[in-house]
């Protein structure tokens, strides 16, 4: 009796549920087709909230649901691990196709790790929408380091193989990607030492853990009391906010702008064309909005917006430049 | 003394307003399974954009504050800690509710977070220029030490356990941590299925090992008349509390101590705080055996010491721009986006921002404890709830607290399979907490080790990198005296269970889950020892090693001597009872994603409401649960979907 009526109470409730969901798929069938986007689209960033390019990603979204762009918000979230593989395997292999499910790329980082990693993305099945931002990579020392140049840095690493400790945001990002460039230029043995992310890597250098550093131009930038920043890696001098510090080149030694970290929005293949130019369309206008650019100076985080077909050529010019030198340093 | 100019500016209607919002929103999502301090802030930022740098800052500072201590009311309530920082918190709090002493727990809550709050910001006050620096001298070798200090401290946390299970507990936890890429490496390790490629996330984990566990044990009774005395609220006077609370000197010292100490220091986090100033807290009592047994000190060390830490973790980010923890990061981008550089020059550039921004979380302690006990008051009755519209809730709050975290299906899936596998443990006494701590200290402890390794590498040497030192020293010897101590206490116990012959009373079990922990370890051994990357095996070599060392000192106490201390036997009666339920949450976990989280949500709130309802079932009933599981989903529908903007999984329906 008991079980009998059990068996009935789930029957009624499965059936009322049957007859809910057949009506509002119904109700809700036609108005799909309408526009895209009709509800909030998520933005995955492949490292922890409060990080560079969860910051970024936060401040650049925050006028999607404006008329003049996406009329949805951009819902950010975060899922870090293994300086970005996690996030970008799961993305590239399970994220769904219908455009509401967004992720923030970082050039270099995922077309290296594609390149020395066996991972699930490579620029093959990812497709561009925009790029926001490009922050150049900065070598740094503490404030208290006998170095004040790179050629001092370098002069000292000779002397002593193996025992200049460089700290940087993990394997295969931008930070790293600079340090393979700057330990060739050099042609001295340095130690990497990599960390959880740039804020833990910069800690390192401020409290005298490893003997310099690899990090991102805004970070280093608010603390350049504490920081001697010695060299740019990129090919002019950062003339917003750190005007006096010199490019590599500048001091002799060839390291160029491969390590500069591209931020934007990407989705995955298979997206229907339909959606992914609407994106495209409304994408690099929201990161062109006067607000988005205002907060992003304030908080020290240069600016650069590339539409999609400019993000596809540079991600096509990276992966061969990638290719080439990663294929050089990987034997060191 | 400056901070006292900018006083005026936190009571603005404005900015009091944010306050109040800040830290009742706090206390509420810090009671939500899943939503970590953390991500409350950085689902709040997006409101700071439209605000005064000022106000923004009060709203984060206000949350951050109050969900910490907010974890502690689900911790207290329901044995499920809202956060890591509060596992610490459920060992002698859920103890304290479920002895009817629920509203004298939440009081001791509040007033003691209160406490080691006001405390820790009086550290960064006055402190601030002088600490920072000694903040920053923590490098790997310490952050190593510290991760083993806690791994030594885990196993014999659960005073109701024995020693060898909480060791073997630690040991799964340390090894689930290992699982998906090693972080340093970048080496993918024991990834069995592909829901593992992301490594087990810490909030899954800690969701289902101890919210799924709590349902299940409701799910087990069927629909028995329960013992409904059990649950009762004694009141008792804030006044009382209070007084009691501030009489537990030694608690509340060793409390703060910890937690101020903890919080400077970059990376080690609020699960550590907690933990530690518990461990310390019992080892310095009188009585420490009535620790796990409901013991006040408990919860007193534990939440002052996760409030403490609160201050001290915005040292290194006010002054040197270095975010101490997850959360100050995610702060540092509130002030950045209103363009505030925190450093050296933030106290003369922005006193004003500053310094409101650090009255206010002054001012938000005391909130906090006036809000918490308004709420406890409320809060409590959660216990009066019946149990089989709590399963309900929690189930759906299990789901959606893990899937919020990272929008990941593996994730909830991997929650499901801890939590039961959890279950099954805890009928032979193994506890949720170490294994949860094993899974946040294992990181911890590797990917310190790994940088301090390559660091050594180029100076003199392992040795001389992580055993010198006056700091390691300190370290090193604080870990020894910790494993010496539970030693002694072990031993001791070892002599109670032996007087009371045990052997006679306790039925051996059949089926040890010893046996099972050791065929996983010998299986592991093998893994990580014939790995083709050995250098990123080193850490599950040895947890695997330790593993195999502890079962096998487990089965020998279960067999040999007689000592199991298992005395629930999974009957017939509770598989029967347990099958429907679980039947029915793994059906929902697996149809939520095509059927929506709202829908099926209800439909599980409401099934599981009905189906365990001891007083049977009328069309009433159906009716009454039926419309609490549609508020319900309601609820959590506005508040996060529409409020927060935190997604679900979408199906036909929403």
């Amino acid at each position: 009796m008991q079980r009998r009526s059990m068996i009935k109470t789930l029957g009624a409730a499965a059936f009322a549920a049957a007859g809910v969901s057949f009506g509002l798929g119904l109700a809700a069938g036609p108005a799909l087709a309408d526009a895209f986007p009709d509800h909030p689209v998520s933005l995955m960033v492949a490292y922890s909230p409060g990080g560079a390019t969860d910051f970024q990603a936060r401040i650049v979204t925050m006028m999607a649901a404006d008329d003049k762009y996406l009329k949805q918000p951009i819902v950010i979230l975060n899922r870090p691990g293994a300086g970005g593989k996690v996030g970008w395997n799961q993305f590239a292999s399970k994220a769904k196709t219908d455009g509401y499910e967004m992720a923030a790329y970082n050039v270099p980082h995922f077309i290296a790790q594609s390149i020395v990693f066996d991972t699930k993305y490579t620029i093959g099945n990812l497709e561009p929408v925009g790029n926001w931002g490009a922050d150049p990579a900065v070598f740094v020392v503490n404030k208290d380091s006998p170095f004040n140049s790179v050629a001092d840095m370098v002069a000292y690493a000779k002397a002593n193989p193996g025992k200049v400790t460089v700290s940087g945001a993990g394997l295969y990002v931008g930070h790293h990607i600079a340090f393979l460039q700057i330990q060739k230029a050099a042609g001295a043995e340095l130690k990497y030492v990599p960390h959880k992310g740039g804020a833990p890597a910069l800690k390192s250098v401020l409290g005298g853990q490893v003997m310099a550093g690899v990090n991102n131009l805004s970070d280093a930038y608010r603390s350049r009391d504490n920081l001697k920043i010695l060299g740019i890696a990129d090919l002019e001098r950062d003339k917003d906010f750190l005007p006096d510090v010199p490019t590599f080149k500048e001091q002799g030694f060839d390291v160029d702008d491969s390590s500069v970290n591209f931020r934007g929005i990407m989705v995955r293949k298979g997206t229907p064309q339909a959606v992914i130019d609407v994106l495209a369309d409304a994408v690099p206008k929201m990161f062109d909005d006067a607000r988005v650019k205002k907060q992003m100076k304030a908080g020290g985080s240069p600016v650069r917006v590339m539409n999609r077909d400019q993000v596809k050529a540079m991600w096509a010019e990276r992966q061969a430049f990638l290719t080439e030198l990663l294929k050089d340093l990987k034997q060191n | 003394m400056e901070f006292l100019t900018y006083f005026g500016e936190v009571f603005t209607p404005l900015n009091a307003l944010f306050l109040l919002l800040g830290t009742v929103g706090g206390l509420l999502l810090g009671a939500t399974p899943g939503l970590s301090p953390t991500m409350a802030v950085a689902l709040l930022i997006p409101f700071t954009f439209h605000m005064e740098p000022a106000s923004g800052l009060i709203l984060l500072g206000a949350a951050y504050t109050s969900t910490v201590a907010g974890g502690a009311v689900s911790a207290i309530l329901l044995k499920i800690p809202g956060a890591p920082a509060n596992i610490a918190t459920t060992l002698d709090g859920h103890v304290m509710a479920q002895q009817g002493r629920a509203a004298e727990a939440l009081h001791y809550c509040f007033i003691s977070s209160g406490i080691g709050g006001v405390l820790g910001i009086f550290v960064l006050i006055f402190f601030t220029p002088m600490l920072a620096g000694w903040a920053l001298s923590f490098g790997p070798s310490h952050m190593f030490w510290i991760a083993i200090l806690g791994v030594t401290v885990i196993a014999s946390l659960d005073a109701g356990g024995s020693l060898i299970r909480g060791m073997i507990a630690g040991c799964i936890g340390l090894w689930i941590s290992t699982i998906g890429y090693d972080e340093i490496q970048g080496v993918e390790r024991f990834v069995f299925s592909s829901h593992l490629e992301g490594g087990i996330n810490v909030i899954a984990a800690l969701i289902g090992l101890f919210a799924i566990p709590q349902v299940l044990a409701i799910l087990e009774k069927g629909r028995a008349k329960r013992n409904t005395n059990l649950f009762d609220i004694q009141p008792q006077s804030f006044g009382t509390s209070l007084r009691i609370c501030i009489g537990k000197v030694k608690a509340l010292t060793i409390g703060s101590v910890v937690g101020i100490i903890v919080g400077l220091i970059p990376g080690a986090g609020g699960q550590i705080a907690g933990l530690v100033a518990y461990d310390q807290t019992r080892k310095l009592s009188r009585n420490p055996d009535a620790f796990g047994k409901g013991e006040s000190e408990g919860v007193i060390a534990a939440e002052s010491a996760n409030n403490a830490m609160v201050g001290p973790s915005l040292v290194p980010l006010l002054t040197l721009s270095v975010p101490g923890s997850p959360t100050a990061a995610v702060l540092l981008g509130g002030l950045l986006i209103h363009g505030i550089f925190p450093g050296p020059n933030l106290f003369n550039d922005y006193p004003d921002v500053a310094w409101t921004f650090i009255d206010s979380l002054l001012v938000g302690q005391i909130l906090m404890v006036v809000f918490g006990i308004g709420l406890s008051r409320v809060a409590a009755q959660v216990i009066r709830i019946p149990e089989s519209v709590l399963a309900g809730a929690v189930t759906v709050l299990a789901l959606f607290g893990t899937f919020s975290v990272q929008h990941s299906y593996s994730d909830v899936i991997v929650m499901l399979v801890l939590g039961v596998a959890m279950y099954w443990l805890g009928k032979y006494k193994f506890s949720s907490a170490p294994l949860v701590l094993g899974i946040v200290l294992g990181p911890i402890a590797e990917t310190n080790y790994v940088q301090g390794a390559i660091i050594a590498d180029s100076q003199d040497g392992l040795a001389a990198y992580f055993l010198t030192g006056t700091l390691n020293l300190v370290l090193i010897g604080v870990c020894l005296a910790s494993v010496a101590y539970s030693v002694v206490m072990e031993v001791r116990r070892r002599k109670v269970i032996r007087h009371m012959d045990l052997r006679k009373r306790m039925p051996r079990p059949t089926f040890p889950p010893e046996a099972l922990v050791l065929a996983a370890a010998v299986a592991l051994i093998w893994i990580s020892f014939t790995a083709d990357q050995d250098g990123a095996y080193l850490f599950p070599q040895v947890i695997a090693v330790a593993m195999a060392l502890c079962a096998m000192a487990g089965l020998f106490s279960c067999y040999a001597l007689g000592a199991s201390l298992m005395n629930e036997e999974l009957g017939w009666v509770q598989v029967r009872n347990l099958a429907l339920g679980l039947g029915l949450i793994v059906l929902y976990v697996l149809v939520a994603d095509t059927l929506g989280f709202y829908l099926s949500g209800a439909l599980i709130f409401a099934a599981l409401a009905v189906l365990y309802d001891p007083a049977g079932r009328s069309p009433r009933l159906l009716m009454v649960r039926g419309a609490s599981a549609l508020g319900f989903m309601i609820v959590i529908y506005l508040l996060f979907d529409q409020l927060l903007r935190v997604q679900a999984p979408r199906g036909i329906f929403l």
